[in-house]
C-alpha cells in the first residue's frame, strides 16, 4: 500500500523528484523493470480548472489496475492523456520506459496502447464483423494502392482476419449479430463489440473506460469474464469503473483519484479502509 | 436520327458522364468519408480552366481577345491530364489548410468561404482566366480527326467520355469495396474511435480530398472540351449543392446510386424544366431548377435519407467480402 503522503510526484523545474507511488525505484532510470506504465506528475488544466493535478502512479506489466474516484476526479482525462487523445500540460507517461506524453492518439495506438470510451464508440453504420476487422492492427491491405492493385494478396490476408474475427464473435456470443449494424445493438452488446475490437488489436496496454456503464445485468457477467480473460492472457489493463465490486474482484493495484490528484494506490480492501478515501469517494 | 436530335443526345450523354464523374468524386469525400466539401465546384472549375488554357495556346495568339495564364497548345488528352493534376494540387493545398486542425463543421464553413473567394478572385483578376467573360473558343479536341464528319467526331468524344466514366466507376468500386474503403467509412462514422485504433483520420480525409478534387477537375475538363467555353457565372458556390443533392438522392456511399442521382439531378431536372408549362424565360427556368433541386433535397433528407439505392451492408461470404456486381 502506498500512502497519499508520497502519492504525488509532481515534477517541476527546480523541484526535487519525489518517490513515485508503487514502491522503491530501481534501475539507472529510476523505473522498476516490471512496470509497463509509469505516469509521473501528469497535469492538465482547462482554463482555471485543474482537471488533473500532478497524478503519478505505476502499473506493472500484466497487471489489471483499477482507476477509481468520484465524478470529476480526472480519471477519464488521465486515460485520455495516456491514450494520446488529450495533450498533457506537463508530466511524463512512460510506456516500457519511453515517454509517450504528448504523442498523438494514432502514434500511441500504434505502440500497442488501445482504449475504449466512456460512451461505447462503435462504427454505427458498419456491421459488427467490420467493427472487429477495424480492430486489427493497420496493415498493407488498407492502403489506397492495395485497393487498386494486388487485390488477391490482400484478400488472402483479409480472409485470415475474418476468420479470427468470427472466432472472437463466437466467444462474445455475437455470431448472430455479425451482419447487423453495430448501431442497432443494445448498449451492453456495443460494449462487447468495443472490447472485442480492442482484443483484435492485440494490445500491449488496454485502457477500459467504464466498460460496465449502461450495461444490463445479463451482459455484465460476460463482460466481467472477458476482462478477467484479458488479464489472464497477460495483457496489461487499466480499468476505470464505478462498480467497486468488480474492481475489488479483478483489480490490483487500485489507484484512487479525487479532485485531479492521487489519494492512494494499493489493494481495494486497503482503499476501502482508508478514511480519506472513504470521505472523498466511498461515502461522500 | 436528325442532326439536331443527334446533337441533343450527344450533349445529354457528355453532361451525364461529366456529372457522374464529379458526383463520384464528391461521394468519395462526403458520402463515403464524411468530408463536407462545400467548395467542390472550384475543383471542377480549376479542371475546366486548366484544360482550357492548355488547349487554347498562348494568350498572345488570341490578339488580345482573351488574357489568361499558362497558355499552351497541348495535344488531346494532355490538357485533361493536366487538369486532373491541377485539381489534385489545388485540393492538396486547400485540404492541408482546412482538414488538419478544424472540426468538420468549421471545415464546411471554410470551404464555403474558399468557394466564394475563388469566384471573386477569378472574376476580378482578368489576367488569370479572362475574368468575368471567361475562356471561350476552346477547340473541339476531336477536330484533328481528318476525314470524319463533325457528328462522328462528337460521337467519338462521347465514347471517350463513357470510357472514362466506366474506368472511374471501376476505380470507385475497387476503392469503396476494399479494406481501404472500410477505413474511409470508419472515418465518417467515428474518427476518434478510428484514431484510437492507429489510423489517421486526417490522412485519409486529405487523400480522398485530393482524389475527389482530381475527379471534379476531370469532369470540368471533359465539359470544357465539349462546350468550348467556361466562365465564373457557371461555377458559383450554389452549384456545389447540385452535386450534394445528387449524392443524397442517389444514396451516400453507393456507387451505382450516386451515378443515378447525378444523371437525374444534374441533367434530368434541367431537361424536365424545359418541358414544364412555365414559359421560356431563361431566368424563370433557372429559378425553377433551383427550387426543384432544393425541394428534392429536403424531401429526400426528410423521407428517404438513405437515397434511392442505399449504401449496401457489407457481407462476408465465408471469409471474403461480397462485392455487388
Amino acid at each position: 500500500m502506498v500512502r497519499r503522503e508520497n502519492a504525488h510526484a509532481v515534477v517541476t523545474p527546480g523541484e526535487q523528484r519525489e518517490t513515485p507511488p508503487g514502491g522503491e525505484l530501481d534501475g539507472a532510470d529510476g523505473r522498476r523493470a516490471a512496470d509497463m506504465l509509469v505516469v509521473d506528475g501528469l497535469a492538465k488544466a482547462y482554463g482555471g480548472v485543474r482537471a488533473v493535478d500532478g497524478v503519478s502512479f505505476r502499473v506493472p506489466a500484466g497487471a489489471l489496475a483499477g482507476l477509481i474516484g468520484p465524478n470529476g476526479a480526472g480519471k477519464s482525462t488521465v486515460l485520455g492523456m495516456i491514450a494520446g487523445a488529450i495533450r498533457p500540460d506537463r508530466g511524463e507517461i512512460l510506456l516500457d520506459g519511453k515517454n509517450i506524453a504528448g504523442s498523438t492518439a494514432v502514434s500511441v495506438a500504434r505502440r500497442g496502447v488501445i482504449r475504449t470510451f466512456q460512451t461505447a464508440s462503435v462504427f454505427a453504420k458498419m456491421t459488427v464483423l467490420e467493427n472487429l476487422l477495424l480492430g486489427a492492427p493497420p496493415w498493407q491491405g488498407e492502403r489506397l494502392r492495395s485497393s487498386l492493385i494486388r487485390r488477391r494478396a490482400w484478400r488472402r490476408a483479409e480472409a485470415v482476419q475474418v476468420e479470427e474475427a468470427r472466432e472472437l464473435l463466437a466467444r462474445l456470443d455475437l455470431t448472430a449479430h455479425a451482419d447487423s449494424y453495430a448501431g442497432e445493438l443494445s448498449g451492453g452488446q456495443k460494449r462487447l463489440v468495443e472490447i472485442g475490437r480492442a482484443m483484435m488489436a492485440r494490445p500491449r496496454l488496454l485502457l477500459l473506460d467504464e466498460p460496465m456503464a449502461g450495461v444490463s445485468r445479463m451482459l455484465a457477467a460476460p463482460i466481467e469474464a472477458l476482462i478477467e480473460e484479458l488479464r489472464e492472457s497477460g495483457i496489461t489493463v487499466v480499468l476505470i469503473e464505478h462498480e467497486l465490486g468488480l474492481v475489488e474482484r479483478l483489480c490490483s493495484p487500485v489507484i484512487v483519484l479525487a479532485q485531479g490528484r492521487v489519494l492512494m494506490q494499493g489493494e481495494m480492501a486497503e482503499c476501502r479502509a482508508d478514511p480519506e478515501v472513504r470521505r472523498a469517494y466511498l461515502v461522500g | 436520327m436528325s442532326a439536331a436530335t443527334q446533337y441533343y443526345v450527344i450533349t445529354i450523354l457528355v453532361y451525364i458522364c461529366a456529372n457522374v464523374i464529379a458526383a463520384w468524386g464528391l461521394d468519395l469525400q462526403f458520402g463515403v468519408t464524411g468530408v463536407l466539401n462545400f467548395a467542390f465546384i472550384i475543383f471542377q472549375s480549376i479542371g475546366a480552366y486548366t484544360a482550357g488554357v492548355l488547349s487554347l495556346g498562348p494568350a498572345s495568339a488570341s490578339g488580345g481577345f482573351e488574357s489568361y495564364i499558362a497558355g499552351a497548345n497541348l495535344p488531346f488528352p494532355l490538357p485533361i491530364i493536366g487538369a486532373m493534376l491541377a485539381g489534385a494540387a489545388l485540393a492538396g493545398v486547400v485540404g492541408l489548410i482546412t482538414l488538419r486542425r478544424l472540426r468538420s463543421d468549421y471545415q464546411a464553413m471554410v470551404m464555403l468561404v474558399v468557394s466564394v473567394v475563388a469566384t471573386v478572385v477569378v472574376t476580378s483578376k482578368t489576367g488569370l482566366f479572362n475574368g468575368a467573360a471567361g475562356l471561350s473558343l476552346i477547340a473541339d479536341p476531336m477536330q484533328g480527326l481528318a476525314g470524319l464528319s463533325r457528328q462522328t467526331q462528337s460521337w467519338i468524344f462521347v465514347a471517350f467520355c463513357i470510357a472514362v466514366m466506366l474506368a472511374v466507376g471501376a476505380v470507385m468500386y475497387a476503392v469503396v469495396y476494399s479494406p481501404h474503403g472500410r477505413v474511409l467509412r470508419a472515418v465518417r462514422e467515428n474518427e476518434h474511435a478510428l484514431e484510437a485504433l492507429g489510423r489517421s483520420a486526417t490522412r485519409h480525409r486529405l487523400e480522398v480530398f485530393v482524389i475527389g478534387g482530381a475527379l471534379a477537375a476531370l469532369s470540368g475538363a471533359l465539359l470544357v472540351e465539349f462546350i468550348g467555353a467556361w466562365a465564373p457565372s457557371g461555377w458559383l458556390y450554389p452549384e456545389t449543392f447540385v452535386f450534394f443533392t445528387a449524392v443524397i438522392v442517389g444514396g451516400r456511399g453507393s456507387v451505382a446510386g450516386v451515378a443515378i442521382g447525378a444523371a437525374l439531378i444534374g441533367v434530368g431536372i434541367q431537361q424536365a424544366v424545359e418541358y414544364m408549362p412555365i414559359g421560356s424565360d431563361p431566368t424563370v427556368l433557372a429559378a425553377a431548377e433551383w427550387v426543384i433541386t432544393g425541394v428534392i433535397t429536403l424531401v429526400f433528407l426528410w423521407a428517404r435519407p438513405q437515397g434511392l439505392l442505399p449504401e449496401q451492408r457489407r457481407r462476408f461470404s465465408g471469409r471474403s467480402e461480397v462485392v455487388p456486381r
